[in-house]
Parts: structure tokens; sequence; C-alpha cells
């Protein structure tokens, strides 16, 4: 049994040697980095692992971080499969929050009951990420027009959007600027994401759930298969019958779905409320992020988690070694940087041999 | 992505070696090398090696393999698909690492770890597939990316095309240095590429499966000039698994199997029936076999032709580009008929079938599948109606390189109700269903493959076609399109293609075969018409079959 289990290691060790030595690599330029700025690195890594896992705030905060960037994640993962690139999780995710806001603000008169609001707003904001994607997604199915193009110029629409959102009538607070970020009126409490303890908060749960929903969706449904069809060979596709139109329209919009639920749940759980910037957490927008963790992972479901979860664990360790250390987070950023081009590099490396 | 980092790797190499040419810029320029072909006495051994073992995930594809070859000869290396035949090659060009062994040239041991350390001990390769820049003239292509003597800027091409004509007229292999590569026909494109490998001073010239894509007149032509060759003191390694091939071209002949060396015959003693039993073991019955018979009028299997065809294609026409690639094509197909449709490739065989099969809209004309029309149906929709296709470009079109073996059978029967399941709104698959399914085709078309979750891309060329016929046959049809289904494939692969497609006729559906092979057209087809510039200009009845009359036909002639 026991040789058994170190059989199995031995097997899973070449897979996850690229991303060990990342990993390493990564943290090892940073040490040098914060060296010659005259701090003590190992002082700084262990602030990095400590708080986000070690203490209860920090694993509150390391989740609530988790669940966007995981689903952001999917927004680029997803298209992926079918080789199309989702640069667009940034405004999807955008998209989302403002549906949110404004329907939730429009019910908020005589709101609706938790168990009802909730549901109801969290599909507002999945078919509003859905809705984002529509442009990039039926630009390439019917016209060509490369989604990493488009989706980019959706996400400035998608920021502008939001300040015009949160500054204007019906729904902006007039009142007190929030730290000079126009910012919308609160959402009613039937309309937040109840707490979950140490989770953070109930968009953990959906988080879970999506997860499983897209690794059922990638590994075993004809959706799936038809996405990885296409991303395999479009030619050979076609020739059997698959209609490319329709994996590119579906897989862009689901991706978009992913961003949008991100997020919907971040503003239900995390702010309230529609804010400038609020997608920026220390310096970079999450949907940024969410690519990060799935090239990380080279797009994988299962992988996908692991790495969300590594990315927002770096994120609050690096916001906690800023505070605590008076490093600057983009030392942690550097890291992160270095280990996606490193992974990838390695894994290139393999595929060559 | 794959193809990016292969291009990327591609430019780096070629930038390291600029940056190596540069170093010397400034040296004398040695005197070309080409020019002095040493005088190694014929019957000395030239290369050697020993013991080369290379070990695939799951496969070994060379076994200690011991080989030697011969000063001025032209050694065959014959063996089935997968009997490691180019994985040898590959070694001694230094594309592949070996596991362990020897290679020895002129009796001293050697290291070769890149192409340009091969080329430094003057052994040349020349792929199955050609490797020139259409856009470039002959010359061009030939001096591109070498050495030149005369600073880095302008091409030199004057000085240049002394020497390669030099060449040219010494080894026979006489080319229109200024015409554009994409203007030649293959065998002549080929040629380029054996000229551009001695100008880079190869002395032994590797030729992997050369014949693969010429047709038989080009197939002489290069023979003769693989002669003239060897007379001027070349020594040449011949890549095949066409046994008559080999037996008309070569002094020696090594033969593969598995990986393992399975002999090693001098021409004098070499029958066919040997060297198919040497490469194929008994498995094949050359009496039996349909690939090894003799062009009879016999049929092989009869003919119960309906009266009602069951596919009909009806004064189709189909334009590309605003001309007319199909010009008013009509034929039709009875139950239990093979159809055989010859031609030379590009007169328009690929755009009719992609019409057929609902890939391009006619711009005229019908196509009726049992009665019903289909020139407006989505490729869905037609597969759905009991048509079954066998492309002809496996890799291009057939194979999904980055998934399971398993998942690639069923592709096209994918949403059929035997793979299919609905639940929460959304079709599943059946994953039972399609592992137990993909096994017995794995076991029934004998694919080799570790199992059926490895990738597609893992498997060679004759495995991934018998995925291919594999999922063709698998499916209940009516109308079976294979365009050459046994192109690039070993006798026991092709004998077993050859097979199914009786067994097809057999079962009463109605086969439209294309081929490349006139000789295979030849022996399956009940009838046939000849394809040229888009037109069927002439249909044969079996019994009025002539290969010249047929060929004539589709080259333009009529008669």
């Amino acid at each position: 049994m026991i040789n058994f289990e170190i059989a199995k290691l031995k097997l899973l060790f070449p897979r996850l040697r690229p991303y060990l030595l990342a990993v390493l690599a990564g943290f090892g330029v940073v040490g040098v980095l914060i060296t010659l700025m005259g701090r003590n690195p190992l002082d700084a890594f262990s602030t990095i692992i400590t708080v986000p896992l070690g203490t209860a705030h920090g694993l509150t905060e390391t989740f609530k971080k988790f669940v966007p960037i995981l689903l952001a994640g999917f927004a680029y993962a997803i298209p992926f499969h079918a080789r199309l690139f989702n640069v667009g999780g940034w405004g999807q995710l955008l998209f989302g929050g403002i549906a949110v806001t404004i329907v939730g603000l429009s019910l908020s008169h005589s709101p609706p009951p938790l168990f009802l609001f909730v549901p109801l707003l969290i599909l507002v904001g999945f078919l509003a990420g859905a809705l984002w994607a529509v442009v990039p997604a039926v630009l390439r199915a019917y016209f060509g027009v490369h989604p990493v193009i488009s989706t980019i110029m959706m996400n400035f629409i998608a920021v502008y959007l939001v300040n015009y959102v949160a500054s204007t009538a019906p729904w902006a607070e007039t009142e007190a600027a929030f730290a000079g970020h126009p910012k919308t009126l609160p959402l009613p409490t039937e309309a937040r994401l109840p707490p979950l303890g140490i989770g953070g908060h109930a968009g953990l749960i959906v988080a879970i759930i999506v997860a499983l929903a897209v690794y059922f969706l990638m590994k075993k449904s004809i959706l799936g298969y038809e996405i990885k069809a296409v991303g395999a060979n479009p030619t050979a596709a076609q020739v059997f019958g698959i209609s490319i139109k329709r994996v590119t329209l579906l897989s862009l919009i689901l991706g978009g779905a992913m961003a949008g639920l991100a997020g919907a749940i971040e503003v239900m759980g995390v702010h309230g409320r529609l804010i400038e910037g609020m997608e920026f957490t220390v310096g970079a927008s999450l949907g940024i992020f969410g690519i990060l963790s799935a090239l990380m992972c080279a797009c994988n479901p299962i992988g996908l988690p692991i790495s969300a979860f590594f990315m927002s664990m770096l994120i609050v360790g690096a916001d906690a070694m800023q505070r605590t250390m008076m490093i600057p987070v983009e030392v942690v950023f550097v890291a992160i940087v270095l280990m996606v081009l490193f992974i990838m590099m390695l894994g290139e490396k393999m595929k060559m041999r | 992505m794959t193809k990016l980092s292969a291009t990327i790797r591609k430019m780096l190499t070629g930038l390291t070696i600029l940056g190596k040419k540069m170093m010397f810029w400034r040296k004398k320029a040695p005197a070309p090398k080409f020019l002095r072909i040493r005088k190694a006495k014929p019957g000395e051994t030239v290369l050697e090696v020993k013991g080369i073992t290379k070990r695939f995930p799951g496969v070994v594809a060379n076994d200690h393999i011991d080989f030697k070859i011969k000063a001025g000869e032209i050694h065959g290396l014959l063996g089935e698909n997968g009997a490691g035949k180019s994985t040898l090659m590959n070694i001694i060009y230094g594309l592949y690492k070996a596991d362990k062994g020897e290679i020895f040239i002129n009796g001293e041991k050697v290291t070769i770890s890149s192409p340009v350390d091969a080329i430094e001990h003057k052994i040349g390769m020349i792929h199955q597939h050609i490797t020139l820049v259409p856009e470039f003239t002959v010359l061009e292509n030939i001096v591109l990316g070498m050495k030149r003597e005369k600073g880095l800027l302008g091409l030199g091409l004057k000085e240049e095309r002394n020497k390669v004509l030099e060449l040219s007229k010494k080894f026979g292999l006489e080319i229109p240095l200024d015409a554009k590569v994409k203007e030649l026909p293959i065998g002549v494109q080929q040629k380029v590429e054996i000229l551009r490998t001695l100008y880079r001073g190869a002395e032994i010239l590797i030729l992997d499966e050369p014949t693969t894509s010429l047709v038989p007149h080009e197939v002489d032509k290069l023979f003769t000039s693989l002669r003239v060759m060897v007379r001027k003191g070349l020594t040449i390694v011949f890549i095949t698994h066409r046994i008559r091939e080999a037996l008309k071209v070569c002094d020696r002949i090594t033969v593969l199997k598995l990986g393992k060396v399975r002999g090693i015959l001098e021409m004098k003693g070499a029958t066919p029936k040997k060297l198919v039993e040497m490469m194929v073991g008994k498995e094949i019955e050359i009496s039996k076999s349909i690939m090894f018979a003799k062009l009879t009028k016999k049929r092989i299997s009869p003919v119960r032709r309906s009266k009602k065809p069951i596919l009909v294609v009806r004064n189709l026409k189909v334009l590309e580009k605003k001309v007319p690639v199909v010009r008013d094509c009509s034929f039709e197909i009875y139950k239990g008929e093979i159809f055989g449709l010859a031609g030379v490739t590009g007169n328009g065989q690929k755009q009719l079938l992609d019409t057929m099969i609902g890939l391009r809209k006619a711009d005229k004309g019908d196509i009726l599948i049992n009665g019903k029309n289909i020139r407006d149906l989505s490729t869905f929709d037609i597969l759905n109606l009991g048509c079954v296709y066998i492309p002809g470009d496996r890799i291009k079109e057939g194979i999904l390189p980055l998934v399971t073996v398993a998942e690639n059978l069923i592709l096209g029967c994918h949403k059929d109700k035997q793979f299919c399941k609905k639940r929460f709104f959304l079709s599943w698959l059946d994953l039972k269903s399609l592992s137990g399914t993909s096994k017995e085709l794995i076991s029934g078309y004998s694919i080799k493959t570790p199992n059926e979750k490895a990738l597609a891309a893992t498997l060679s060329g004759g495995n991934i076609q018998r995925i291919m016929i594999a999922r063709a046959f698998s499916r209940p049809a009516s109308v079976l399109i294979a365009d050459n289904p046994t192109r690039g494939l070993d006798a026991l692969s092709t004998e077993f293609v050859l097979k199914k497609l009786i067994e097809c006729k057999s079962k009463g559906i109605a086969v439209l075969l294309l081929s490349e092979n006139l000789d295979e057209l030849l022996k399956l087809c009940d009838r046939m018409g000849a394809i040229y510039r888009g037109e069927i200009v002439d249909t044969f009845e079996r019994k009025n079959f002539n290969k010249y009359k047929i060929g004539l036909a589709m080259t333009g002639g009529r008669g």
C-alpha cells in the first residue's frame, strides 16, 4: 500500500516539478530584491505565508479574494480550451457588478426576502457577464475579429460605464465622496451575501458549486467535448459536424458569465455597493489575477482552484508584508509574474521533449 | 501555442547559427566542401551504428540496432509503420538523442547532437514532406540559410549559381534555377531538396519515404537520378515501406520490425515473398492478399446493383474565389458499389468532397442521398443521414492531437444516443459506454496505443489512420466517402483498409473512393470516373478498365 502511494507520488513529481521550480525561482529572485532593500527576506516570506494561512482574519481575507479570482480564472480558462483568449474578464466582472447594483437598487424600496433576492442578483450578475461577452463572441464567430482585441475594448467601455453609474443621479451616492472614488448608494441588507465565518461570505459556496460544475462540464459534457475538439483541431471538428460558431459563442459567453458572477459576488459580498476602482486589489484588477492563475495551471479545471487560492494567499500576504515590514507589495507581484513566466517556460520545454 | 514556440525555437537556432557565422565572418572562407567528394572505395563501410536503443513512453522504438552502410550503395531500410526506421534515421541525423548506442563514421566514433553536427559529418536528410519556401526561386531556396563568402548583405547569388549549376550537372539533377518553387511539380521540388542537401556538402543522403507524394513516372525519374548520384560517389539510405520500390532501386536492404533488425539482404537473394515475411511476419498471406494481387479483371466481390442509386451528384458546380473549381460534375453510386474517382491531386477533388459533406456551398446542382437533397444541409445533418467520411489529410482534418484516443474515436458520433445522455438540461458523455466502445474498437482495429486514454498525438501515422477507419466503420452508414484511405500506410495497414472497404461493399454501402494510387482503384472499383479540372471527363466500367486510357483521361486527353 505504502509502496503504491510512493509510486504514485513518483509519477506525480515530474508533473509538479516545473511548478515547484517556478515557485522557488520566483521567490529566489524576490528574496534578492528584498535583501537589496536591506530587509530580511526570510521574515518577509514567513509573513507572506503565516498571515493568510495562520490567522483567522487572514484566512477570511484570503477566501474573500479567492472567490472572484477563481471565477475570473474560469472566465479565461473555459474559452481557452477552444483556443479563444478571453482577456475581458475585467470588463465582464465590472458589468456583472453594474447590473447587480442597478437591479438591487431599483428593488430596494420593497426588497424581496434574502433567500430570493440573493439568488436573483447572482443570476443577474451571471447573465450580465454573459451579455458583456456576447459582443466579442459574435464579433469572433461572424466577423473573425480576434477576441483579444475585442475583449480589451470592452474592458475600457466597462470601466467608464462604472464611472458613469457611480456618479449619475438615481444610483450615485451624492454625499461625501468615498476617498475620492465615485460610488453608488449601498444595496439593501437583503441583497448582501450572508457572512460565512472564517470562509468570508456565502460567495465561497457559489464558487465551489461553480468549480464543480465547470469540472463536470469540461470532463463529461458534450459541450466540453466540443470545446476541446475545436481547441485541438478546428478543421477536424468542422469536418465531423461540430459547429465552430456555436462553440465560439457558447464558450466565450460562458466565460463572460463566470466573470459576471465574480463581479456580482464582489458587490454583494465585499463592498455592498458599486465603487469606481473596486476591482483593484493591491494594484491590479481581479480579472488580471484570474488570468494569471489560469495561466499558472494551464487552465486545468482541477488546478485552477489551487492556483487561485495560492494567488489570493500571496495577495493577502503581500498586503500584510507591506503593512508590517514596509516592503512594497509590488515586490510580490514581481514574484507572481516571474512564477507565471517560469511555469510557462518549463511547461513548453517539457512539451518539446 | 506549441506551433508558436516551435517557430520561436527555430528562429533562435537560426540566430545562434547566424551568430556563429558572424564570428568567423572575417576569416578566409575554406574551399567549398562539396567539390572534394572523397573517393571512398566501394564496399568500404562509411556509416555504422552499434546498439542503438531509443525508448519513447510505452514503446521501444529502436532496440539494440546494429546497422552498416557501405560507400556507394543504395541501402534500403524497409519496415512497417512504427518499425523504427524514421526514429533510427532521426538519431543519425541528430534530431533525436539515442538512449544507448554508438555511431561510427569511416570507423571513427562520433557524437551527433543536432542536424548541424550531422551536416559536418556529411550526412544529409530529406524528409517525407517538402520543406521549401514556395514563394522563393529554386536558387534562393538552395542558398537560403547558408554561409556566404561575400559579406552579410546581398544574396551573392551570382557566385552561388555556378556552384549549384556544377553540382546539378554532376548529379544529373537539372532544374530551372530561377523558377519559383510553387510552380514546380512535387517530383521536381524533391530534386530541389536533394540538391540543397548536396550543396551543404552531404555525402550520405537519407531519404525518408521519398515516393509518398510522387506519381509513377516521377518515381521512375527519382530512381534514375539516385542511380546517377550513387555512381558519382554518394551513398544513399532509402527509407520505405514499399517492397516493390525497395527491390527496384536498392543494392542492399535492411529490414526492421518492431524496433529490431530482422535481417540484411543482398539484392541477389531478395524476393518479394521473403521481404514480406521478414517485414510483416506471416500475418499477410500473399496469395490471398488484395494489396499484392495482380491487376486482374476478376471481381474481388460481386456487385449487387439495385435500380435506385444511393448517392447522386447532379450537375454540381462549385466556385472558389469566383472561379469554378468543380464544373458540371455528375455521377451516381449504387448500393454495394465502389465508385473510384481517379485524378491528379488538385483537380477539384477536395472541393467536391467538401461540398458533399457540407463544408462548402454548391453554386449549382444537387447532391442526393437516398433521394434526399443534402445541398443546403449542415455537416452535422449530412453525417446523420448515414454519410461517413474518411478525410484525406488525417493530420489536418481527422485527428484531435491533444485529446485522448477514446474521444477521437467518437468524434462525429458523440451526439449519438449511444454516447450522449440528457441530464440536468444538458447533454453528457456516457463515459462507460465511451470507454467500452473505444476498447472494443482499439482491439478490433488493432490500434497500437498504451490505452484508450493516451493522447492521439503520440500515435504513429498508421495508427491514426486506423482511428479514422474505426471511427468511420463503427457507425451505420449508407454512403462512405473515403479520400485516400491508404495514403502513407504500410503493407499490413493498407491490406487492412482494403479489406474493410470490400466489407463495406458487401454490406451494401455505396462507396466513393478517391486515391492517388491508380493500381489500388483498378483493383477495388466497380466503376471509375476520371476527374480533370473539376470535371468528370470520362467514366469506365470495370470490364473496360485500362490503365493508360484512364491515365490519359486524368490528364485531360480524351480517348
